[in-house]
């Protein structure tokens, strides 16, 4: 039963940036932010892999911190500057990571893409000109079972060397 | 093989594959180097504990799959000799990697100890034990706590 005096068992409003644009939700304070984002924003780019965070496909950014939005409850965004992956391409012109994941096959099945590709976003944002080593760390906490990490890494240094023809 | 611990860790990995014909190479080498990193992960992490016939460890926090820093390098090279039923001559392509790896990486620590083992994966406690050949618990059969 709802019981307004218990904490978080009524749904109130929670406003935050999600890809440059202000957003009011009405939802429970602890719902998780990854059903927020699918369900009340309707941004099903970010995918749920294993709800507990380990596997990384819910990752989004939440004020430039890679965060797996599986584990956020939504309150603890509220006053954030959330990217998700749809926040990435401007209009028709994709990121250069994305093109890049194109271009080298590092997508098969795409339930790690999103993730992977935020991941990858934020390690060039901190380090523009990654080595291997720090790429294979960078991604180490987003999970993909079927390309086995090579063209990832592949699109990823490529993307890291302006590589990416159009 | 780290020698303290017997974990293992595959450092190359070199994938010679008759396919037919390549119709996408970027594709094709994609599908390869993804069933050769499942392998891995069949042959040294992939560990799954049974108990009254329902998997134990069945959660990402406790079922070890590769991560982005447990794959090495993977080399993968293609051989087109043909195939009369495929299209242009190719043959499939989505369960063959996965036929090889393991068995080539037992292969290698059996090279290595002198030690034969014909189950994977192999993780370090299983190599310790024959290293040793103390008899440890074993990991592939939870016993039940109560009947079912």
């Amino acid at each position: 039963m709802l019981n307004a005096r218990i904490p978080g068992s009524a749904k109130q409003e929670i406003s935050f940036t999600v890809n440059g644009s202000p957003r009011t939700i009405h939802a429970f304070p602890m719902a998780r932010l990854l059903d927020v984002l699918r369900e009340d924003l309707n941004l099903i780019g970010t995918k749920e892999g294993c709800g507990e965070g380990e596997c990384g496909s819910c990752s989004i950014l939440m004020d430039d911190v890679l965060v797996n939005s599986c584990l956020i409850p939504a309150l603890q965004a509220a006053g954030s500057n959330i990217v998700t992956i749809e926040g990435l391409a401007n209009d028709d012109r994709l990121h250069p990571l994305q093109k890049a994941f194109l271009q080298c096959g590092a997508a098969q099945c795409g339930i790690c893409t999103p993730g992977m590709i935020l991941a990858a976003a934020h390690l060039l944002e901190n380090t523009p000109k990654p080595s291997i080593e720090e790429i294979r760390e960078g991604l180490s906490g987003n999970l993909c079972r079927c390309t086995g990490y090579l063209q990832i890494f592949e699109a990823v240094e490529k993307a890291s060397r302006n590589e990416v023809a159009d | 093989m780290d020698l303290t611990t017997y974990s293992v860790k595959v450092q190359d990995f070199v994938a010679l594959q008759e396919i037919g014909k390549v119709l996408h190479p970027v594709l094709a080498k994609g599908q390869i180097i993804g069933g050769v990193a499942q392998a891995i992960g069949l042959a040294l992490y992939e560990k799954v504990l049974w108990q009254d016939g329902r998997m134990l460890n069945g959660q990402m926090t406790n079922y070890i799959m590769p991560a982005s820093c447990d794959l090495p390098p993977i080399r993968v090279i293609f051989e087109e000799i043909g195939n009369p039923h495929g299209a242009y001559g190719a043959k499939g392509i989505g369960e063959l990697p996965m036929d090889g790896p393991a068995p080539a990486i037992v292969n290698a620590v059996v090279d290595a100890l002198g030690i034969a083992f014909d189950s994977v994966p192999l993780l370090p406690e299983e190599i310790l034990e024959a290293v040793t050949s103390r008899s440890i618990a074993r990991t592939d059969n939870v016993p039940a706590e109560s009947p079912c």
